[in-house]
């Protein structure tokens, strides 16, 4: 076994590209080495921003020596009259290098086929690695790839240096011009070029003299340490974002983490507003004070060693500075101008060209509100004013400079001008939730006002044939479905948001493009999908999703509320035999044809299961519709599960299909009745029963 | 090193490393790309390595000589080089020592940023380059300009000189920077600030500008007709300023400015045909 790393030169990749690249680069080299009987170890990767890297540390050098049973042409054209091997059969042997002794004839699938072992040479990993390694170059995904110079190759940036090892010695091949050799190069300003390696061990070693640290982990633990130094010195907490520390950890080929501070004065600026600025822009961190204030510092993370001369510090703080001053200049200005009267401007601010300007989003959002707060109680009044200013914060300053900054900014300014908390907020948290942990809107107006935004984005789109396809939803329709959802369950918001949305659909009769069942149709799957994706994330198994999504459904908690119950019920012997009994009686009702009344005649009953099942159907019918009414699902289960014995004893005993038509239909339109009754809970016919449950 | 230092200094560099010191258009330019020193001569096959200082006017970014960071016209210092050299970033960080900035004393990163000119069809792969988080340059791999793939691939570096200028001085405000014997960048430039964006806001005639737009824009294509894409590229770039100056004066709804977008591009994009088609033939 011998060691293999390859190290892909490149000038700076953009640090968002590159996580999701390096592991489809890994997947691809295991895959490609796959096609060949070469052992080898997990492939590890890493990356700075100026490399890909993937180690091997254990690969034969070497393919196995093997023998392999070829298969030739069929017995019967392999022999001329005279007994002389045919063309076709010398054909085979010519090809595989063997003669007629080594021909032996096996069942093949059609007749006897000519075969014959051999033996073949294991290639050496080298060779492997020379061929596939090009084509593997050209293979990896990224975002967008570009030309440069005067090649044909294209990667995400110029491809300026590999460095290829195996077991110790230079691979050499060639790709974008550039051959691969046993030289690695150091970080751009403080490192050497052209460092010889052997090893991946003094591969990394070197480099890590050379200051670049290969691994983004490393470069994360270290940001992470200098983050929670800086925090235990200064007793302050640094505000934790995910996603900044990945980012910032493939920016840089080592990191130094910088202290900075802003003057006082800034921090009359929202938090928001100062935050954002320093993340979004800068990439910087922000810090609170052990009450939770702001403090006037940050923390950045440049690609060096060291600060010498404290430029680095002084350089981003005067950038900060100017941002801020920029922000400061915005939140200033903005709130010159009230809210309301950025409604003019709204009404010529394009949303979408079908569905036509902002101001004519907000007039549907208030209609769908209104609809939509019939089943709910919101105080009407200051809905509506909640959706009237609720965009008004994109013909600002601000949100113009700080887009992710929308929605926010509109409820400061709307609580700056002295509206209510239920408003204010209710603008400030309408985006809400922007994906599956984001946290949800505080008021109920905000609610409304989300799911208003988001319905209308989805019903519009949908109405004027923006339709999600694969990976492709340019409006996000899915998450705007996803959010709704999570709304109405997570705040239990209990009515019946599919009756509320189809009473929504005259909304959109103006910009409606397509067949009109056709859209409702999928709009109400896209929810579905997404009812059903939010109930699996709470545990819940795709079997109990489709038994209460295959009955009527459209209040969200109800259906909650059945499916809660109906997991529970599994742990019912008795029910668990119903339900199977359940699967049995679909079956039998989708083969029969029925032709008789839906009434049961108890008169032509000739058995006394017959009786009984239908005493018991009856009685069972009117405590599950009491059950149901009070939503008590858990006891309308279990009191299906009782009729257990008598479902068994009737399928039995009886024979539905008899030969008296009369008895027959009886006997199907008894089965009838009693799904109902069993559909009136949930179709647990979906239920798929494991031996262990049985 | 004051803001003439500075533009001598990065002349210097660029032409000691090849590249022939042209000189600004003499047509009004929102950027060094659209100087035909770029935008035509990056589009054929032939060698070309070229810097200049391009004065480029942006009227909706006047502000009445009052914003220090914000103005009218601002210089940028453009270099092209086609192909690309293999060693490009490196003459970039050269470049950087000419002016006085110690590499090793600083952090100097590439941060992602695409380029794009929807009005020249033109697009690009690169970075900005930020110095201690001051973005100084936009690096640019041309892929597209006129619609037109772009082989060989030229590479583009503008620097923001007022900004480097600032940079370097440890000053804030852009007026205060000297431009050179004592005399400041705002005597020479203050004054017109002030006029320019009071015009473009406030005086500049609508009708007269609607009326240019169309009339370079016939021009432009009449001149095309007649095979000479240079000349018909004037009118391109008139249409483009006349274009840039109804947009400070807010004469163009949202809808309406694609629709100007996409006729300057269509003369562009024409005319970079047209040229490679003369080039070539």
């Amino acid at each position: 076994m011998a060691e293999f790393f390859i190290e892909i030169g490149c000038e700076e990749i953009p640090a968002k590209m590159i996580p999701g690249s390096l592991e489809e680069g890994r997947k691809l080299l295991k895959k490609l080495l796959s096609n060949y009987s070469i052992h080898l170890g997990e492939i590890a990767a890493y990356a700075s921003p100026t490399r890909l890297i993937y180690h091997i540390p254990e690969i034969d050098l070497k393919e196995a020596d093997r023998t392999v049973t070829v298969q030739g042409p069929p017995r019967r054209i392999c022999l001329n009259e005279d007994g002389t091997p045919s063309r076709a059969l010398q054909g085979f042997m010519k090809k595989n290098g063997i003669s007629e002794k080594d021909i032996r004839y096996i069942q093949g699938k059609t007749g006897e086929i000519a075969a014959a072992d051999v033996f073949i040479a294991g290639k050496s990993t080298d060779g492997i690695l020379k061929e596939i390694l090009p084509a593997w170059l050209k293979k990896i995904p990224f975002r967008k790839n570009m030309k440069w110079g005067n090649l044909d190759v294209r990667f995400v940036r110029p491809i300026r240096w590999i460095c290829a090892i195996l077991d110790g010695a230079p691979l050499v091949f060639e790709y974008a011009g550039v051959t691969a050799g046993n030289e690695t190069r150091g970080h751009r300003i403080l490192g050497q070029r052209n460092i010889p390696v052997k090893t991946f061990g003094s591969y990394r070693e070197k480099l890590l003299q050379n200051h670049v640290n290969i691994d983004p982990k490393s470069r994360k633990t270290i940001i992470q340490k200098a983050i929670e130094h800086f925090e235990s010195r200064n007793n302050a907490t640094v505000i934790r974002d995910e996603g900044l520390l990945n980012e910032v950890s493939y920016l840089v080929e080592i990191p130094f983490v910088v202290e900075g501070t802003f003057e006082e004065k800034f921090l009359e600026i929202p938090e928001e507003v100062l935050i954002t600025s320093m993340k979004e822009h800068q990439k910087y961190f922000a810090a609170r004070e052990s009450d939770g204030k702001l403090l006037p510092r940050f923390l950045a993370v440049a690609s060096t060693a060291d600060d010498p001369k404290g430029y680095i510090k002084l350089g981003s703080e005067r950038v900060l500075a100017a941002r801020l001053y920029d922000a400061k200049f915005f939140w200033d200005e903005d709130r010159k101008k009230s809210l309301e009267s950025r409604t003019e401007k709204l009404n010529r601010q394009v949303f979408q060209t079908d569905l036509g300007t902002y101001g004519d989003k907000i007039r549907r959002m208030q209609k769908i509100a209104e609809t939509m707060n019939r089943f709910l109680s919101c105080d009407a009044a200051s809905l509506d004013k909640t959706i009237r200013l609720c965009k008004c914060d994109l013909a600002s300053d601000m949100v113009y400079e700080f887009p992710e900054l929308q929605g926010i900014m509109g409820g400061l300014y709307a609580k700056e001008e002295g509206e209510p908390e239920n408003v204010w907020q209710g603008i400030y948290d309408h985006y809400l939730p922007g994906s599956m942990e984001d946290s949800l809107p505080r008021t109920r107006e905000g609610e409304l006002t989300a799911i208003s935004d988001r319905l209308d984005t989805f019903l519009g789109c949908l109405a004027v044939g923006i339709v999600p396809t694969g990976s492709k939803d340019p409006f996000g329709l899915r998450r705007a479905a996803q959010g709704i959802i999570r709304i109405v369950l997570e705040k239990e918001l209990d009515f019946d948001l599919y009756r509320a949305i189809e009473n929504c659909m005259p909304v959109f009769d103006s910009v409606l493009k397509t067949d009109r069942d056709k859209w409702a149709e999928q709009a109400f799957s896209i929810l579905d999908a997404r009812l059903r994706f939010w109930l699996n994330t709470r545990g819940f198994a795709y079997d109990e999703i489709d038994a209460v999504l295959a009955i009527p459904h459209g209040n969200l908690l109800d259906t909650l509320n059945r499916i809660t119950a109906l997991r529970e019920s599994r742990k019912d012997a008795d029910f668990l035999r119903v339900a199977g009994s359940f699967k049995r009686i679909h079956n039998i009702l989708d083969a029969a044809e029925i032709t008789g009344s839906a009434e049961v005649t108890p008169t032509l009953f000739g058995q006394a299961e017959e009786t009984a099942l239908f005493d018991a159907m009856t009685a069972l019918r009117q405590d599950a519709v009491k059950f149901t009414e009070k939503k008590d699902y858990a006891a309308a289960l279990e009191r299906v599960g009782e009729i257990a014995d008598t479902v068994d004893r009737f399928f039995d005993e009886v024979l539905v299909m008899d030969k008296n038509s009369a008895v027959k239909q009886n006997r199907l339109a008894l089965l009838t009745r009693l799904r109902e009754v069993f559909l009136g809970i949930a179709d647990f016919s979906k239920l798929v029963i494991s031996e262990s449950e049985s | 090193m004051n803001f003439q230092e500075l533009i001598l200094a990065l002349q210097n560099f660029w032409s000691k490393h090849g590249c022939l010191i042209s000189q600004p258009y003499d047509i009004e330019t929102g950027a060094g790309t659209m100087n035909p020193h770029t935008f035509l001569r990056v589009l054929d096959e032939k060698p070309w390595n070229v810097a200049y200082v391009e004065p480029s006017r942006r009227p909706t970014d006047g502000r009445y000589g009052e914003n220090p960071f914000r103005v009218y016209k601002h210089y940028q210092f453009q270099v092209i080089m086609k192909p690309s050299p293999d060693n490009i970033q490196d003459l970039y960080i050269e470049s950087l020592k000419a002016f006085g900035i110690k590499p090793e004393e600083h952090d100097i990163r590439f941060e992602e940023d695409n380029w794009e000119s929807p009005t020249l069809g033109a697009w690009g792969v690169g970075w900005q380059v930020l110095l201690d988080g001051m973005e100084i340059t936009q690096f640019t791999y041309f892929q597209q300009a006129g619609g037109i793939d772009l082989k060989p691939v030229s590479v583009e570096i503008t620097y923001g000189i007022e900004r480097i200028c600032m940079f370097i001085n440890g000053i804030d405000n852009m007026y205060k920077l000297e431009w050179a014997h004592g005399v400041s960048y705002g005597e020479i430039r203050k004054r017109d600030e002030y006029e320019f964006s009071k015009y473009s806001f406030e005086l500049a005639d609508i009708d007269l500008h609607f009326k240019l737009f169309d009339l370079y824009e016939a021009e432009c294509r009449r001149v095309l007709d007649e095979k000479l894409p240079i000349a018909a590229f004037d009118n391109a770039l008139k249409c483009s300023h006349a274009f840039n100056v109804l947009d400070a004066r807010n004469a163009i709804s949202v809808t309406e400015r694609a629709r100007f977008i996409n006729r300057v591009r269509t003369l562009a994009c024409a005319c970079a045909e047209s040229y490679l088609e003369v080039s070539n033939g």
